[in-house]
């Protein structure tokens, strides 16, 4: 009750009011871009949230948050490209519906999927939250670092090509949260004497280059691609007889969609393939799949932007990254000086329900501005690739820069842009690395404790309930996609006998 | 670098190649740790600081050595997977001096004297030739970053 008082407290300011509805501008524009996308849009704002007010700073990266993942819907509708990479699977019948004259349908129920999922997702965020934060009272080093691994362990199905690159991605980001001055120790490592390097690696920096930067390289090699937008729709207000056809889809989506994004590592992506795939094993009409199935837009819509408020239930309760967005968002907290957990909810119950009242503007407000502007929202894609992304590599140099003042930076920046190009090009995704970064520092410390702790017998972990619990979710997490691979391969002979 | 055949077997050889590199990476890494000052034992809780990069980078290492075996030992499904290998495209190494000159140029004559060379520079080499909208675009563009930076964060640029 306290904290929906404070929701209304934090929706009653004007200024705050102002934030969600130009963050859920901008976030729906850039979500509509393809290329740009939650993470970059966030990456690309850290410079300029770590210096605001917490409370607003973190507001925003939720606002955005929310709002890109529903733009993508638009582009992946009316181009067949989605603006990000959760609207992939929105493609698929999306655009078969624009190209036979429902564009407009398509993108109402796109609209109002999103909407009604998202806040379906914000508000098991606001209840899963604080319940899990409380369980973590009863962690202590050994439950951290099994946490930590868990999370770690998640990137067996996180997106990529294979789980043994998304390891080895999620080792190098834990190598480079190594970098700098030990704290226990004092003494300086990976620094090779560049005293800029002895704070550690700058996450800030690292993920503008990682995200933006590669990108900008990515997309030279795309400057040539002409977009065309296939249908130039007003979005309908979905009818009554969609409404009965889709609600079980939409509530469907949206449980899919929270528990997904709740897992760690996992995301929006994950999550709107699972419901489009489970939709279509489930539907009566499960012919019309990849033809136009309305379905097939509420199912994935509902899931990805479901998955919004889910990836923040780990980020907040644990500490623990729910997918790249949110990995970035902790960034922002941790540089503000806000450590996720339960002293959060106690320390901070305004930053927590001014995220939750953020997130729910947002959605309210992308549904309003969806309604009346997707048709406009979607020119955007029309800006050239040529003007769009120098000023996008100024902006992330310039915000890589601004924080400090310093080129080092930038290079800094460069550096993991060119990493991030070519880590793309041989099928590392680069979500890992920022996982790793960000419970690099947990594993190692906590490890370091429990080894303190337990007198060097580090087996000792294996006899905490919660710890072992943690262990063996992360063996399982690590052997479902070999389990998954025998069971297919199981099936095929048995179906080829 | 596409798949070679040898014998029946086949190769992955830029997923070998990949991992070579990692696990010299790793090696490379291994012996960099060795150059970290030592502590004494009570102050660093018996765990010197060299433990945990290197326990990382041997993992490191046993991964890529998991996807070397891997690559050398494709199953048919793998080999039909498989795609052929395309070079870096030459847009990108020139896209990346680009961005090396806009890293050197900036300290030396300016944040926005860089961008009014950088932008229209980078748009024309990927193939942009509309001068009026370039012009309009980067003018307002600088103008939009003076305002962002210069104005309202108080940040002293180059």
């Amino acid at each position: 009750m306290e904290t929906m008082l404070l929701v209304l407290q934090f929706l009653a300011d004007p200024y705050h009011l102002a934030l969600i509805l130009g963050g859920t501008f901008v976030g729906v524009l850039v979500g509509a871009l393809p290329g740009l996308g939650s993470v970059i849009l966030i990456a690309l704002l850290l410079p300029f949230v770590v210096r605001m007010e917490p409370v607003a700073g973190i507001a925003l990266c939720g606002i955005v948050y929310c709002a890109t993942i529903y733009g993508g819907s638009i582009t992946a509708i009316l181009i067949n490209t989605p603006g990000t990479a959760a609207a992939a699977a929105t493609t698929f019948d999306g655009y078969p519906l624009a190209e036979r004259g429902e564009a407009g349908r398509a993108l109402g129920v796109a609209t109002f999927s999103s909407a009604i999922a998202g806040i379906i997702g914000i508000l098991v965020m606001i209840v899963a939250t604080p319940l899990l934060a409380r369980i973590a009272y009863q962690f202590g080093p050994a439950e951290y670092f099994a946490l930590a691994v868990f999370g770690m362990s998640m990137l067996a199905s996180i997106s990529g090509k294979s789980v043994i690159k998304n390891f080895i991605a999620g080792a190098f980001g834990v190598l480079l949260a190594t970098m700098g001055t030990d704290l226990t120790t004092g003494i300086e490592r990976f620094t090779f004497g560049q005293a800029d390097l002895s704070e550690g690696i700058r996450p800030v920096q690292m993920m503008i280059g990682i995200f933006a930067g590669g990108e900008l390289l990515r997309q030279a090699t795309l400057s040539g691609v002409q977009r065309n937008i296939v249908a130039d729709a007003v979005a309908k207000l979905p009818s009554n007889a969609d409404f009965k056809r889709l609600w079980k889809t939409v509530l469907r989506g949206s449980g899919i969609g929270t528990f997904i994004g709740i897992l760690p590592a996992e995301g929006g992506t994950v999550a709107a393939m699972v419901a489009y795939n489970e939709e279509k094993r489930w539907s009566k009409n499960r012919d019309e799949f990849g033809y136009g199935a309305i379905e097939g837009v509420a199912a994935p819509e509902s899931a990805n932007n479901a998955a919004t408020g889910g990836t923040m239930v780990p980020t907040l309760a644990l500490g623990i990254p729910g997918g790249g967005s949110t990995a970035i968002i902790l960034t922002a907290m941790l540089i503000l000086g806000l450590r996720p957990g339960p002293q959060l909810f106690t320390d901070q119950p305004n930053l927590l329900a001014g995220l939750f009242g953020a997130m729910l503007g947002a959605n309210i407000c992308f549904l309003v501005l969806g309604m009346v502007g997707a048709k406009y929202f979607s020119r955007i894609t029309l800006i050239p690739t040529t003007i769009l992304w120098p000023m996008v590599f100024c902006l992330a140099a310039l915000g890589a820069y601004s924080l400090q003042q310093n080129m080092f930076d930038v290079g800094i920046m460069l550096f993991f842009s060119a990493l991030g190009y070519l880590m793309k090009r041989h099928g590392y995704a680069p979500a890992p690395i920022v996982m790793g970064l960000i419970l690099g520092e947990l594993i190692e410390s906590s490890l370091k404790q429990s080894y303190l702790i337990y007198d060097g017998n580090l087996f000792a972990i294996l006899q905490q309930p919660i710890a072992l619990a943690f262990l063996v979710l992360a063996v399982l997490g690590v052997a479902s996609p070999f389990i998954a691979k025998g069971i297919g391969a199981l099936r095929e002979k048995r179906t080829s006998k | 670098m596409s798949p070679e055949g040898v014998g029946e077997r086949m190769i992955d050889q830029k997923s070998l190649v990949e991992s070579i590199v990692i696990m010299v990476f790793s090696a490379a890494m291994y012996a960099v740790t060795y150059a970290f000052d030592e502590v004494p034992p009570i102050l660093a809780l018996c765990v010197q600081p060299t433990v945990f990069p290197r326990a990382i980078l041997i993992l490191m290492f046993l991964l890529a050595l998991l996807q070397a075996v891997k690559a050398v030992r494709l199953s048919p499904a793998d080999i039909s997977k498989l795609k052929p290998y395309k070079p870096v495209p030459g847009i990108v190494y020139v896209t990346s001096i680009f961005l090396i000159g806009f890293f050197i140029l900036m300290p030396i004559i300016g944040t926005f004297p860089t961008l009014i060379v950088f932008c229209p520079a980078l748009a024309f080499i990927w193939g942009e030739r509309r001068w009026l909208l370039m012009a309009l675009s980067f003018s307002g563009f600088a103008v939009f970053i003076y305002a962002l930076f210069v104005a309202i964060l108080n940040t002293p640029l180059p």
